[in-house]
């Protein structure tokens, strides 16, 4: 309800007292009564429909502080879960890493006493780099 | 009177709702690419080179494979923490 967020709550209770006191005064004053009751009724309808409209905003500001609450722990959890997972992608990616390099210096130990002996044909690098371009 | 009446008490409709979800953030680590194979460029090559060239693929491969099982983890545990 727009017009509760830029009106004060109390101009509703004082036009809803407006009206009663607008009946009263048409009852007491003879006169006034044609423009009295119809004001009347009509400020105790718009101070009776704003008053449930403040009790309902309230509510609802009160369930969108909830939710606000709610995705507020949500948003930490899921900065500790990302936390979580970059340290454990880091260190395994680090892991990987140490097992190519010792894969490394075992065919640079072993392996490379065959170099000489094992020729490599032609067709296994165009195989080899089919398979790693997957062409 | 009646139709001033209707505008305001119709003003109460107009309700925005104040609450934005904000859609979880995504570790930099899970959104880099997986790099390209290394080739081998020369005609010639030694058995030792070839084997270093493969395994260093194989290196790219199980890191690459690590950064996939960590996005199935990220989802999980953001649908999870969504459903609470």
């Amino acid at each position: 309800m727009w017009i509760l967020n830029w009106l004060p709550d109390w101009l509703f209770y004082v036009m809803f007292l407006a009206g009663v006191l607008s009946l009263v005064i048409g009852k007491i004053l003879a006169n006034t009564r044609l423009y009295a009751y119809p004001a009347g009724v009509a400020l105790i309808i718009l101070g009776t429909w704003y008053s449930g409209g403040i009790a309902k905003d309230k509510e609802w500001k009160e369930k969108v502080a909830e939710v606000e609450a709610k995705l507020a722990i949500a948003q930490q959890a899921s900065a500790k879960v990302n936390e979580k997972i970059i340290t454990k992608v880091i260190t395994k990616n680090q892991i990987i890493k140490l097992r190519g390099d010792d894969i490394v210096k075992y065919i640079d130990k072993e392996v490379i006493k065959y170099d000489n002996t094992c020729k490599i044909p032609i067709e296994v690098i165009t195989v080899h780099n089919m398979a790693a371009k997957h062409d | 009177m009646i139709k001033y009446i209707a505008i305001l008490l119709l003003a109460g409709c107009a309700t925005a709702v104040p609450v934005k979800q904000v859609f979880p953030s995504v570790p930099e680590e899970l959104l880099k690419p997986c790099p390209a194979l290394t080739t081998i460029e020369t005609q010639e090559i030694k058995l030792s080179e070839l084997l270093n060239i493969v395994s260093a693929n194989y290196t790219k491969y199980y890191q690459c494979s690590n950064v996939l099982e960590a996005w199935t983890t990220w989802y999980k545990e953001n649908k999870k923490i969504s459903e609470e």
